[in-house]
């Protein structure tokens, strides 16, 4: 029983075609990645997944649900988050506050009380900042100021927004980026931690940490799906290899 | 709870203090009228993030809407009042709507445009609204409860009854700046598009805090044309968007007593100056150039600065006798 | 029918005065994304300065040359001293800060030459009218409109064709890209800033002997440069071009029909242009 399918999701901008046709099946409590060279449409891919992007066809269902229509402030309350490749934060609040608007976000209600004060509001979230304080390690620094987090905390505290909504699933958009080589580890094993209470979708452009934590990859190339299969399985396959060293020439 | 008792005392001495010092009652009336005026703006530019050029409208509205119940329908001061508040609010929900379709300059041209068409739908129907010479003779009609009647038919009295209206108004919207609305409004002021991926409904959010903006501001007009007795075209012009928001903005606009300083500064300062220097709006100009320059945070933030400073000093001094 | 043609005429006349008008507003922003609140007060402006000189010298032509300039070395001067450090604020701090400048120029006018307005007489030498058959027109009027169109081919001429057109388009597309050319994207936008002035002070000489110099006037035409912005799209000369011929045409034949309503229509326009088509008729993507 997937949690995540898209069935033949295109997305084109006028003449280009940037995503064709792809067919994606994400399995409940994975850890599922998409990678591809730069241009490979992961981005736009997943553009589509969060609501930012309509397609220009093809459907998406979650949770045997389909979303395909859905704005993107409807599809954290069914029970889908996301982060951010750039930090997006409300900088000028403490982590917990941030973790108590990302909490209350998944009630269409909660944010519209204006009788009550927000510390009744907010109470009900307790345990769900907690865990996320807690999975992401902020328990001591639970009133520092968003802002004034290091690059690597804000990039914890980006997974951590998400977190705080206690969704299904959750779709991490490059999660290291602009992350320190020391820092890495803290972000991939916290994402593989996750897998126990939930599904992640990873898009990543990092091949190695990839191969290190994922249960199953997708490739993808100009567009569409080049490859799938478990990290083994892609770390021997030819395409892959050209594909790569092609979209590795490209950068330099 | 604690809310209300820690600030219902503050707020009522302002009233006070307002009738006290000030050197008349007009002109106190005058301060707290504009101070729920400035307040009105404080809700979308400090706490939704939104500069807008259209509180004229809302506030001509009230004062017609108010003045037309009072002439035509007969219906006493305070059902009067509350159909302009009621007007103001479905009139804001329209009006925000609309606007908010469009971010950045494109909204806050919107907001002018609807302001011009207020303007000139205002001069147009002038067998409502008197057109260019205003609608004039408003009347205050008296309050009938079980026999009793409330009339307000001297200024004292007015005064009074603006001062109740000042300071409930400014505890309900202490109330909801405080509220988890009021925090969503300042979270998605930092970060829209991290807000609706959180799934906030944006657009509502906007939309409510245009309906409390513009239904108070409805309500205070309406209070200003039963003060004046009269409800002029100049209601409704951009200029008048443009005093409400320098006001606020001077005063400040993260908090609800910033409102009180942007009034009192431009209705007492205005009303010494224009005395012997009738172009004082000149020093205006300048001076709101200077706020967004170097002082952000308008005139409460200087005055919590010269408070933090003092009781520094205060403190410091106090621990040095202590040594 | 006549009648019809004359309002025309007039709306052409008055399109025409749009266009310079707008013409600097729509480039500074395409340039910079920088809104000019007082835009206005340098049309306002350069009406008095034409009835300063008009009442010193009786020359209308020597005001046609000097005014324009005046306004913009006011503009660049108005640029460099105060607008220049906004860039680096928030949309809405700039239009604070121009709204302050804005506030300022039209007290300071009404401190000179008080609340009344001022009249200035057409020169002498285009008094009267034009008659063409049984047709009949202002002589004054038939100047603006061919003076302008000159004046319209002018900037087109200096965008299309030159070294600094040529930047400034460039600018409008990637102000950043430009920069990293080596252009000194802060002076360049100063410039147009000036010109942009130059052109709205020319706006304002044009139409001192149609409508007289007042305060008020420069509020009046801030509201009518953004319907014309807004309509023809923000950053594009031809969009000022064909909003000021419309937003004029529209205004003078309304006016014909149903006065009262004629701003009210341009206004009730404007909202729709941006609700339905924000980028306006030729507006940038």
């Amino acid at each position: 029983m997937s949690i995540l399918t898209t069935n033949r999701l295109t997305k084109r901008y006028g003449e280009f075609k940037a995503v064709t046709d792809v067919n994606l099946d994400v399995q409940p409590n994975t850890l599922h990645a998409v990678i591809g060279p730069n241009g490979a449409g992961k981005t736009t891919l997943f553009h589509c997944l969060t609501g930012v992007q309509r397609l220009t066809s093809g459907r998406i269902l979650f949770d045997n649900k389909e979303i395909s229509k859905l704005g993107p402030e409807k599809r954290s309350s069914l029970g889908m988050s996301r982060s951010f490749q750039v930090t997006s934060l409300f900088l000028e609040m403490t982590v917990r506050e941030n973790l108590q608007i990302a909490a209350l976000g998944v009630s269409s209600i909660d944010g519209f009380r204006f009788w009550s004060s927000s510390a009744s509001t907010v109470k009900k979230t307790a345990a769900a900042v907690d865990y996320a304080l807690e999975t992401t390690g902020f328990e001591n620094r639970a009133e520092t100021i968003a802002g004034d987090l290091s690059h690597g905390q804000q990039r914890m505290l980006e997974v951590g927004m998400a977190l705080a909504q206690q969704p299904k699933l959750i779709l991490l958009d490059e999660p290291t980026s602009g992350m320190g080589v020391d820092d890495i580890p803290m972000i991939s094993n916290l994402v593989r931690r996750l897998t126990k209470d939930i599904t992640v979708l990873l898009i990543e452009h990092n091949m190695g940490i990839v191969l290190e934590i994922s249960d199953k990859i997708t490739v993808m190339q100009l567009g569409q799906i080049l490859v799938e299969g478990t990290p083994d399985q892609i770390k021997n396959d030819q395409r892959v290899r050209e594909a790569y060293l092609g979209g590795e020439t490209e950068d330099a | 709870m604690s809310l209300e008792l820690k600030h219902c005392p503050i707020l009522i001495a302002i009233a006070l203090a307002a009738f006290l010092v000030l050197p008349s009652i007009s002109l106190a009336t005058e301060v707290l009228i504009f101070a729920i005026i400035a307040l009105g703006c404080s809700i979308l530019l400090g706490y939704a993030g939104l500069l807008s050029f259209g509180q004229a409208i809302f506030f001509g509205l009230g004062a017609y809407v108010a003045s037309l119940s009072q002439i035509h329908l007969g219906v006493n001061f305070l059902v009067g009042l509350l159909i302009a508040t009621a007007a103001g609010a479905i009139v804001a929900a329209l009006v925000g709507a609309l606007a908010i379709r469009r971010q950045g300059i494109y909204f806050v041209m919107l907001t002018l445009a609807f302001t011009q068409l207020a303007f000139f739908i205002s001069y147009t129907l002038d067998e409502w609204t008197g057109g260019d010479n205003g609608l004039l003779d408003v009347p205050r009609n008296s309050v009938n409860i079980f026999g009793y009647e409330i009339a307000i038919d001297s200024s004292e009295k007015f005064y009074a009854f603006v001062a109740i209206s000042f300071v409930l108004i400014f505890l309900a919207l202490l109330r909801i700046t405080h509220s988890q609305f009021g925090r969503t409004l300042l979270a998605i002021k930092q970060n829209e598009e991290r807000a609706t991926a959180l799934g906030y409904s944006v657009k509502w959010y906007k939309v409510l805090a245009f309906v409390f903006s513009g239904s108070i501001t409805a309500y205070a007009g309406g209070m200003y044309a039963l003060f004046l007795n009269f409800a002029p075209l100049s209601n409704v012009e951009l200029i008048m968007s443009e005093h409400i928001l320098i006001m606020a903005i001077i005063g400040g606009t993260g908090n609800v007593y910033g409102a009180v300083l942007g009034s009192l500064f431009l209705v007492v300062v205005g009303d010494m100056l224009s005395a012997f220097w009738e172009r004082w709006l000149f020093m205006l100009g300048g001076i709101l150039i200077l706020t967004v320059f170097y002082m952000r945070g308008g005139l409460i933030s200087g005055l919590y600065g010269v408070f933090e400073f003092l009781s520094q000093k205060l403190g410091s001094a106090s621990t040095q006798k202590e040594s | 029918m006549e009648l019809f043609f004359f309002q025309l005429l007039n709306g052409l006349g008055l399109g025409v005065i749009y266009f310079l008008l707008s013409v600097g507003l729509t480039i500074t922003f395409g340039l910079l994304n920088f809104v000019n609140f007082a835009h206005g007060a340098f049309y306002m402006v350069g009406a008095y300065v034409t009835f300063v000189i008009v009442s010193l010298t009786g020359n209308f032509w020597l005001a046609l040359l000097i005014a324009p300039l005046v306004i913009g070395a006011l503009a660049i001067a108005l640029e460099q001293s105060v607008v220049k450090f906004s860039y680096v604020l928030e949309h809405k701090y700039q239009i604070l800060v121009t709204l302050g400048v804005a506030l300022m120029l039209q007290e300071l006018v009404i401190m000179i030459w008080g609340p009344i307005g001022k009249n200035v007489s057409p020169p002498s030498s285009l008094a009267g009218i034009i008659e063409i058959g049984d047709f009949i027109y202002p002589k004054y009027r038939a100047f603006v409109i061919t003076f302008s169109a000159l004046i319209a081919i002018v900037v087109w001429w200096g965008l299309e064709k030159t070294k600094f057109g040529a930047l400034v388009r460039a600018g409008s597309e990637n102000a950043q890209m430009v920069g990293l050319l080596g252009v000194n994207i802060t002076r360049l936008f100063s410039i147009t800033f000036g010109l942009g002035g130059l052109l709205a002070g020319l706006a304002g000489v044009l139409a001192a002997p149609l409508r007289g110099a007042d305060p008020f006037m420069g509020v009046e035409a801030l509201g009518i440069a953004f319907i014309v912005v807004v309509i023809g799209g923000m950053g594009s000369f031809l969009g000022a071009l064909v909003g000021g011929l419309v937003v004029g045409v529209m205004q003078s034949v309304m006016s014909s029909v149903w006065p009262e309503g004629a701003s009210l229509m341009v206004y009730a326009a404007m909202a729709a242009v941006i609700l339905s088509r924000p980028r306006g008729l030729f507006g940038r993507a």
